[in-house]
């Protein structure tokens, strides 16, 4: 009965886990998630009503914007990238530096950010007409029905030989191999939810962002940053929390060189020496990880 | 006013003692603490006491256990007389009167109790399969001779294989299965010798025979499926999948369509056991904790992916069994200080009370399934490892003292006891039922005599090496992403750093410090050549020391540096141990057995290095006990007069470094493992 209402309101997609967690307190269902879907394209959630979630984690691609950083009310720059909000029901932390442990505490966070929408719960629940809980309730339920598998590598993986071109495969091997990238993109949605200091942070000596370090005021967590998915990756550019790499091959050619050397760099980085042909095949098993993204 | 005043009164007892409990609680933790992590035993008695004294009841009893863990730890007889006071005093403390009582028993090794049964003794008995719902059979895999899955006939004692390979692996290979509920049919791996990949078949137990078995599963490139129980209603086999790059997820399997399902992914943390609820409704298993892996937690999940609970969190070592025909979760735990047997309640998923001590001191935490008249079985090691410490004087004619060891302690397997350099500290590990981790390890003091356990993050660790300065750790061993690599530990706090990783299907291995105490010896085999070299800790630079011809066994320097010392191999037997001068020269042959005999590989250089310490003796199952020799450099042996025939054969035989004490791992009993039936527990349970 349980899963039949579970599928009835989401589907899960080849390649990911049937257990998501979602809390007691804000189970799933039909009515909170189209609330959720028509709340996450509403411009009164925004101080000039300029924008909505939507703007910055667009449907059409993957749920993140193509830009650089995201960009608030009255054109305002903020600081890091919109990640792509797939599979975030999946998550364990949120944000690029996991200041929230639950999606329902992070979807209201954006709301208030005076660099992004700039409301407060009571001025957006006015406008709204629902109570700052029912909003963060449908917000986080929407998302968590945003879900993206049934990729050409799940097919692979689940069966169909020929659903990876061999290239594609030789990225696979690199992937999970010399390439160490499964050390943190792991499991179905290609992230360990940890944060970790590549060192994109790192520039002419000093941290151009904190990272995890401003939430725990640990030094360890300097320039440390969560692990984002993979998925969809193809679609997602520019990429890091920074979104200083235009391209997946940018990225590849980042981590073969270890990453930006620094105090805290994660000790997982170090230079690969990957040939140019395992560059190519590596950039062309991330373009296999594109699938069906659900909540559109 | 007089109520008002009467409530004001009752309010501020009750406040003050609801902080009182919380103070009783805080200092609990500080106790465990000072005796747990700082190994101050003393320390901790005298705050369990405190404890004891001002806490409510439970926490009260809690606190007497943990005191007399303590005294027994120092070998002092106040132990006993904590646990009577416990049994007489603490009647309404049931969990903790059982654990005393446990402990008050002369011998409490399972099978002194009734209900408790060996069904299966021999060197035949593994782990790979499961026992039937009637207790009449079980299946197993015969790794001697054919890799055949195998049916033992618990009743008759006799044994048939249910695959058909005359030679091993002549058809394929095997390794888990498990029989059905309802007993008709067995799933099990299988790997075709032809195609090479790996499968899930099907046979029914009627009509053994690989032509009558189906495939019902087939598992993708490197990926293995390992099944784990059948639902009730057969319709499902709950699985772990484990990917190529060691991540691994919880799942199951549709019968007959062969579905894979995954329900959740673990990253690299696998599990020992998935078994279904009675209404086939949810799956238990154990997970790693992400930062320690030596502890194991508890989880129910909805098998439809709806809901994962959280049973039981306790930062102790735990492994699911079985769960009873009333919805109790049976679970093996080593909370109390040594496997025990414990249930926990579950009602729609989750736990309905706090878990309690079922049998203590079961000796496993290896099921082999429940009987449906509620008789767990278990696998479990026929003999009982435990780390020695004792007096010895190599030039007496009974050089060991075993009569009255200095320090005696169980370990559920491996043991491997090393020194430091000063013989001040004696560390250990214990790697499970099974040996197969997650590993602990110990650190005794000889001056206080207290024991710690070190909280490190690996999750198997091979053989650890004090540093000279005894303040790390350097041990081969896997961390908790399942990648082997070289590590240093922490003696103080644990903390767990990778030196060097090992690349799959490398070679290297580690072989103790350089005498500098900055770097690690390493044993690279390539092609015809072994070559040893110096690994600085801090900046990866190697240094070759030594290349020689290739060597299979360890090579093991002597503490002065002079030499490497090796065995030599005839015919793949260690016939005798040779000794390279470093600087050149021509090898020196230190000890030769004669055929039949073979040399052990745990020997070891004496502290002073002006000798060896050899184990030697004839090979073969039904060969009498090795013996002990004690030889000089210049090839002069001497037997020495010690009775091996307790010697765990991978458990070391350590000299401290002044010669004055041994430490090694002493086992009572039979070699080989046993099945065992427990039996008439449930109704505690129910």
């Amino acid at each position: 009965m349980v899963l039949w209402l579970l599928l009835l309101v989401i589907a899960i997609p080849l390649g990911l886990d049937l257990y998501m967690p979602v809390p007691e307190g804000n189970p799933l269902s039909v009515e909170k998630v189209e609330l959720g879907r028509r709340l996450f394209r509403d411009r009164r959630l925004s101080r000039d009503r300029s924008i909505a979630c939507s703007s910055c984690h667009d449907p059409e691609r993957a749920f993140s914007d193509g830009r650089p950083v995201a960009i608030g009310i009255a054109r305002q720059v903020g600081r890091r990238n919109a990640p792509a909000l797939i599979n975030r029901g999946y998550g364990r932390a949120f944000f690029w530096d996991g200041r929230a442990a639950t999606l329902e505490e992070q979807v209201l966070q954006p709301i208030q950010d005076p660099k992004e929408m700039d409301m407060t719960l009571g001025e957006v629940s006015e406008r709204v007409g629902l109570p700052p809980h029912e909003i963060s309730r449908a917000l986080a339920s929407y998302v968590r029905a945003i879900l993206s598998g049934n990729s050409r590598f799940d097919r692979f993986v689940n069966g169909d030989r020929r659903a990876l071109s061999p290239e594609q495969q030789e990225g696979l091997r690199v992937f999970r191999g010399k390439g160490n990238c499964t050390s943190c993109h792991v499991g179905p949605n290609f992230t360990d939810e940890r944060v970790h200091n590549t060192g994109i942070a790192w520039r002419d000596g000093s941290f151009l962002d904190e990272g995890r370090s401003a939430v725990t005021g640990q030094l360890a967590d300097r320039g440390a940053f969560k692990t984002p998915t993979l998925r969809e990756i193809a679609r997602t550019a520019p990429y890091m929390h920074d979104g200083s790499r235009l391209s997946l091959e940018d990225v590849v050619e980042y981590y073969d060189r270890g990453g930006n050397a620094n105090p805290a760099l994660d000790s997982e980085l170090r230079p690969l020496k990957l040939t140019a042909s395992e560059k190519r095949s590596l950039v062309a098993f991330l373009r296999a990880l594109s699938g069906t993204v659900s909540g559109r | 006013m007089k109520k008002t005043t009467l409530a004001i009164v009752i309010a501020i007892a009750m406040a003050s003692a609801s902080a009182g409990a919380q103070d009783a609680e805080r200092l609990f933790k500080v106790a465990m603490n000072t005796e747990l992590v700082e190994g101050n035993l003393r320390a901790a008695i005298e705050q369990y006491r405190k404890v004891a004294e001002s806490a409510p009841r439970p926490l009260a009893a809690r606190a007497l256990l943990r005191m007399a863990e303590s005294y027994q730890k120092l070998g002092d007889v106040e132990a006993q007389r904590i646990y009577e006071r416990l049994t007489r005093d603490y009647a309404d403390q049931r969990e903790a009167v059982a654990i005393a009582r446990a402990r008050l028993r002369p011998d409490s090794r399972m099978g002194s109790r009734r209900g408790d049964r060996a069904v299966w003794t021999g060197s035949e008995v593994d782990l790979f399969g499961t026992i039937s719902p009637d207790g009449r059979v079980l299946t197993y895999t015969d790794w001697a001779r054919t890799n055949n899955l195998m049916l033992r006939d618990l009743q008759t004692g006799t044994s048939q294989p249910l695959t058909n390979n005359t030679t091993f692996g002549e058809f394929g290979f095997t390794n888990f299965s498990v029989i059905s509920r309802d007993g008709q049919q067995v799933v099990f791996n299988w790997q075709p010798r032809d195609t090479g990949r790996e499968e899930l078949r099907i046979m029914s137990l009627q009509r053994p025979g690989l032509s009558a078995t189906w495939r019902l599963y087939e598992n993708q490139g490197k990926d293995f499926v390992r099944p784990f129980d059948w639902s009730p209603d057969g319709k499902r086999i709950a699985v772990l999948v484990e990917r190529e790059d060691r991540s691994s997820q919880i799942g199951f399997i549709d019968v007959p369509s062969g579905t894979l399902r995954v329900l959740k992914s673990i990253e690299w943390r696998g599990t020992e056991r998935i078994v279904f609820s009675p209404d086939g409704r949810y799956i238990a298993y154990a997970l790693a904790s992400s930062e320690f892996p030596g502890q194991e937690h508890l989880f129910v999940m909805a098998i439809d992916g709806t809901r994962e609970t959280v049973v039981d969190a306790d930062p102790s070592r735990n492994q699911v069994m079985g769960w009873s025909p009333n919805g109790t979760l049976l679970f093996a735990s080593d909370r109390s200080g040594s496997t025990a047997l414990w249930a926990v309640s579950i009602e729609e998923g989750k736990p309905k009370a706090r878990p309690r001590l079922v049998k203590a001191d079961i000796g496993t935490s290896w099921s082999l399934g429940l009987t449906q008249a509620g008789a767990l079985y278990v696998w479990k090691r026929a003999s009982i490892p435990n780390v020695v410490i004792a007096r010895i004087d190599l030039q007496s004619d009974n050089p060991l003292d075993v009569t009255a060891p200095v320090f005696h302690r169980f370990v559920e397997s491996r043991g491997r006891p090393q020194w430091s350099s000063d013989g001040k500290q004696l560390l250990y590990v214990s790697c499970g039922s099974t040996g197969g981790g997650p590993c602990k390890i110990f650190v005794r003091s000889m001056e206080s005599g207290a024991v710690r356990e070190i909280l490190h993050t690996l999750r198997y660790v091979g053989l650890p090496r004090f540093s000279p300065d005894g303040k790390s750790i350097a041990t081969d061993g896997t961390d908790a992403k399942g990648r082997r690599g070289v590590h240093l530990i922490d003696v103080q706090t644990g903390q767990t750093s990778e030196i060097l990783r090992f690349e799959p299907g490398s070679s290297r291995r580690v072989l103790g410090w350089s005498a500098d105490g900055n770097g690690v010896l390493l044993q690279l085999n390539g092609g015809s050549q072994t070559i040893v070299v110096r690994r600085d800790v801090q900046s990866g630079n190697e240094s070759e020391i030594l290349r020689t011809g290739r060597v299979e066994n360890e090579i093991r320097m002597s503490p002065d540096g002079r030499f490497a010392g090796l065995l030599a191999t005839e015919s793949g037997v260690n016939r005798s141990l040779v000794a390279l001068p470093i600087g050149g020269g021509a090898p020196k042959e230190l000890f030769r057995v004669g055929s039949g005999s073979e040399i052990n590989w745990q020997w070891q250089w004496l502290p002073d290095g002006r000798g060896v310490v050899v184990i030697a003796g004839p090979t073969g199952s039904n060969a009498p006990p090795p013996e002990l020799w004690l030889v000089s450099l210049e090839g002069q042996s001497r037997r020495l007069n010690i009775d091996m025939s307790s010697w765990e054969e991978s458990g070391h035989f350590r000299l401290s470094p002044d010669g004055r004490h041994a430490a090694f791992v002493a086992a009572a009993g039979n070699p080989g493992a046993e099945v065992w039936a427990l039996e008439n527990f449930l109704s505690g349970v129910n």
